[in-house]
């Protein structure tokens, strides 16, 4: 039972890790860009969701995604469209520009201190079958992991504006030479990265109850790690990558001997470093990495 | 009715000069074949009718009588300029008919073009229509560049060394193609290394050279096929 | 921003090797006699913007405050007090050189960062020029002789004072089966989860279990299962909001209600919200800021500061600290006339069981942080905190309990 508890929890933890690595890599795919400021898309539609409390949860809920998804538009729109081309270095640079643009802002209203809410408490509390004990927020993350993983690959894979988001991801350029307009599906992939922080970001804040601006920052690492694994550019890779380091942390956190559990994260990452030496192009590598120009 | 005209253009890679003053008119539904060594600038001067050239670009590039030398591909493409790109880069993730589909954004009008024409012209293509586009052969992916281009209605086509890696059998199916559609009233520009056969198809050939248009006609075309003769060793061994 | 970093190392550098100079050439402690008549100056070197912010301003607020009240009672030994404040921006490389700042502006007396790593460097600049240093919180018993020199203090309690209260506690209610929760990421949480260990079984306890996490872990569903195993009595938790605060809002969703102990870093209620109608839970406290305090002073003084300031103390009774640096240089400086650093060690190293707003304080010349002081418990009770008792230690902590 406790067996299966674990495995739950690490399911759960997995889906989470996935929603944040495919906000990068969606990012990633379309653009070259390596977003670091997406953790702070997180942080952002989280306080959003806290700034509305005494409004109906739905209501809150709407918000903070849709905020999520603001931020991610407005960021392609006033920083990155102008900077379409730039070399990746460059990018990067404005991407941690923007994270700290991101933070300030939310320093600057919120403060730096912690912030609570009672949203998403209840959900604290186990589903109890027989001897087995679920807690709610691991079957609430599981299905929204779920559902946005199979919306996801829904729109990439029926929907027109989806294909020329996997067209464009594949090759920018003639994706352009046969009319997908670049504006419109830079705008897209964003709004996707958003949508999917936004989702983070709620259930961030179910799980912890707290929140600081900086509690985006290890999402976004361990998105790119979870990226960095899966394969750069790689949608399946990061979702692969998202359940194998999420479930990998419970592994290591469940079997790891008492003495050396406070390593679990160095170990952890030596993993990382081990599977990157016999798999440097990742798991799923996806299939013509490209340079851009 | 489909003029497209280049003059004075010019294209450089950072130091090295690609284009150096090309003026080239290609005149409506007919074949114009680029023919030349590596290097000469064939495939640059497609992308600049694209507007897909990396480089920097000056000059004029005016069509049916608008200058487009700045719009963007996704631009031209609606505009009706379409191009099959060397290496054919067909999306390798996709299905072979949202390979087909995706092209509907480069459609002047919202009208769908159905991927039906596009099978009745390349069967292959409809039988394969939910294959994973790169699982296809070279040729099949040839078809689906051309294909893929057709989609949008065009009324330039642009192809770039469209016999590279094929077999003699299925070169010469592409090259029926081209004959086809020129014959359907379509405008094309054909860079190929195959140079005899191209000039053999097209109603007007050009030989460049070094970056700049060396000479048209028939007199160009013999000298250049002597001396990609004379020279054939050595082209083999950079060509690839 | 690396690139930016590397030369305000190289005039760290430089600043110390000027130093190395010019204590080699003239006598340390010359600096108390020239301008004995005019305003005091004490420096403060501490973050007002970074990561350090939320802990260093709300203390620094507090001795503000109190240095205003003194001044208008007349200052110390007559002499107005003058506070010059310059940021480090939270960067560890920046201390020392705004403390030598602070200094060239006739600064006698450091305050520095609520942190052994943050505070040590303008520390260290301090002690070099004969003055002592006074940390706005650092609770690690480093801070003083062992990690900084003779002339080092801080007068909140070590992380050994808040492990031996809080196994004196469970020895008062009976608790004997403990299951350690330690949040391994900071030296603080180590520090006060081996203190607590060492007293609470040295106090005739079993600790039935242990386990780790990391404060911004996603769950802690592995760590709970494993204290269901062990059926403890009373729960640990060596952590601090905000990942702490998520913990408990876990173990508690969870149906684990044996009482949680925890440190001073829970004081305050920014965390609260995340864990609504939290019973039986208790945090140890520099006072109740909750008005309800054991001594009527501090309930007097808290109400006197809202009303002068406009503001109250957001993160619990912490920053109120902040009055026991001024009273003890005042006494210090009053008693020996001087702001010389060595004369104001020497008194303050005399300190046995000396009262202040914050509770008794005792130095000795090794010990120049409270080991041993009687600490107050705040209690949870349906969400609410609340003052319950100020617990004495039964076994006295040494310096070297709770360094992490």
């Amino acid at each position: 039972m406790t067996l299966l508890q674990n495995i739950i929890t690490g399911i759960s933890v997995g889906g989470l890790y996935s929603l944040y690595a495919l906000g990068i890599a969606v990012v990633y795919g379309v653009a070259g860009i390596i977003n670091f400021a997406h953790g702070y898309f997180i942080a952002f539609a989280a306080y959003v969701l806290l700034a509305l409390a005494g409004v109906p949860v739905l209501v809150a809920i709407v918000c903070a995604l849709a905020a999520g998804i603001a931020i991610a538009v407005a960021t392609e729109r006033g920083v990155f469209r102008f900077a379409r081309g730039a070399d990746p270095g460059t990018l990067l640079v404005l991407a941690f520009a923007v994270a700290l643009a991101i933070k300030s802002l939310l320093t600057l209203v919120a403060g730096s201190d912690t912030v609570s809410t009672s949203f998403g408490s209840e959900l604290a509390k186990p589903l109890q079958i027989g001897s087995l004990s679920i807690v709610w927020i691991d079957l609430v993350t599981i299905v929204v992991a779920g559902v946005m993983l199979a919306g996801l690959a829904l729109l990439l894979n029926r929907t027109p504006v989806g294909v020329q988001l996997r067209a464009a991801a594949e090759d920018f350029t003639m994706a352009r030479l046969v009319g997908v307009r670049s504006n419109r599906v830079m705008m897209v992939a964003f709004a996707v990265s958003g949508l999917l922080a936004g989702a983070g970001g709620l259930l961030l804040v179910a799980r912890s109850g707290t929140l600081t601006p900086t509690s985006g920052l290890q999402p976004v690492l361990i998105a790119f790690v979870a990226v960095v694994i899966g394969g750069l550019g790689s949608l399946p890779g990061a979702v692969a990558g998202g359940f194998l380091l999420g479930g990998t942390t419970v592994a290591l956190q469940v079997l790891l001997p008492e003495e050396i559990r406070p390593y679990r994260d160095a170990i952890l990452y030596t993993l990382v470093i081990v599977i990157l030496t016999f798999r440097p192009q990742g798991l799923l590598p996806s299939a013509n990495e490209r340079s851009r120009v | 009715m489909s003029r497209l005209e280049l003059s004075d253009l010019h294209v450089r890679y950072g130091a090295v000069a690609a284009l150096r003053g090309v003026d080239l008119v290609v005149e409506s539904g007919t074949i114009l074949a680029l023919i030349g060594p590596n290097g000469a600038g064939k495939s640059t001067t497609l992308l600049a009718m694209a507007g897909a050239c990396e480089g920097k670009v000056s000059g004029r590039i005016v069509f049916n009588g608008n200058d487009i030398s700045l719009h963007s591909p996704e631009k031209r493409t609606r505009a009706g300029i379409a191009l099959v790109p060397e290496g054919r880069r067909i999306f390798t993730k996709l299905s072979v008919e949202q390979n087909l589909t995706v092209a509907r954004a480069g459609r002047a009008d919202r009208a769908e073009v159905e991927v039906e024409e596009i099978y009745e012209r390349f069967p292959v293509l409809g039988d394969f229509a939910s294959r994973q586009a790169g699982l296809l052969s070279g040729g099949q992916q040839q078809q689906l560049a051309i294909g893929r281009a057709l989609m949008m209605r065009p009324t330039v086509l642009l192809l770039d060394e469209p016999s590279l890696g094929l077999s003699p059998k299925i070169v010469e199916e592409v090259f029926q193609t081209v004959v086809t559609l020129r014959d359907e009233g379509m405008t094309i520009v054909l860079v190929e290394q195959n140079a005899k056969r191209a000039a053999e198809l097209a109603d007007v050939t050009y030989v460049m050279r070094h970056g700049k248009l060396e000479g048209k006609g028939a007199t160009a075309v013999t000298e250049e096929l002597a001396q990609a003769f004379f020279s054939a060793r050595g082209d083999e061994r950079t060509s690839s | 921003m690396k690139i930016h970093k590397q030369p305000s190392g190289v005039v760290v550098a430089c600043f110390a090797a000027a130093m190395l100079v010019l204590s080699a050439c003239s006598p340390s402690g010359s600096s108390a006699s020239k301008d004995e008549k005019g305003p005091l100056v004490i420096g403060a070197a501490v973050g007002l913007t970074g990561v350090l912010k939320d802990y260093d301003g709300p203390v620094l607020d507090v001795v503000k405050y109190s240095i205003d009240q003194l001044n208008a009672k007349g200052g110390i030994d007559g002499r107005q007090v003058d506070l010059k404040v310059l940021d480090t921006k939270s960067d560890v490389a920046r201390g020392g050189q705004v403390a030598q700042q602070l200094i060239d502006d006739g600064a006698k007396i450091m305050i520095v960062s609520k942190d052994f790593d943050f505070g040590s460097p303008a520390a260290s600049v301090a002690q070099k020029n004969g003055m002592v240093s006074i940390s706005l919180g650092a609770a690690s018993p480093k801070f003083g002789v062992q990690g900084i020199g003779d002339k080092a203090y801080s007068f909140a309690p070590s992380a050994g004072n808040a492990g031996t209260v809080l196994a004196t506690f469970c020895k008062e209610n009976g608790y004997t089966k403990a299951f350690t929760l330690l949040d391994d990421t900071l030296s603080y949480t180590r520090g006060v989860n081996s203190a607590f260990t060492k007293f609470f079984t040295n106090g005739g306890g079993t600790v039935v279990g242990t386990d780790t996490f990391k404060n911004d872990d996603s769950s802690i569903a592995v760590q709970i299962n494993k204290i269901k195993a062990a059926a403890p009595d009373v729960l640990f938790l060596a952590s601090y909001p905000p990942g702490g605060a998520s913990a408990l809002r876990q173990i508690r969703a969870a149906g684990i209600d044996i009482p949680i102990l925890s440190g001073d870093p829970f004081d305050g209620t920014s965390w609260n919200s995340a864990v609504p109608d939290l019973n039986n839970f208790y945090h140890t406290a520099t006072v109740s800021s909750y008005k309800d305090d054991a001594d009527p002073a501090v309930n007097e003084w808290l109400d006197k500061y809202s009303k002068t300031t406009g503001t109250t103390l957001t993160n619990g009774g912490g920053p109120v600290v902040g009055d026991t640096i001024v009273q003890a240089l005042k006494l210090a400086i009053e008693k020996t006339g001087s702001t010389d650093g060595a004369k104001i060690a020497a008194v303050w190293n005399t300190f046995t069981d000396q009262p202040f707003l914050t509770g008794t304080v005792t130095f000795t010349p090794q010990a120049h942080i409270p080991l041993n002081s009687p600490l107050r418990i705040i209690k949870y009770t349906n969400g609410k905190p609340g003052y319950i008792k100020t617990v004495t230690p039964s076994v006295p902590a040494s310096i070297t309990d709770g360094i992490g």
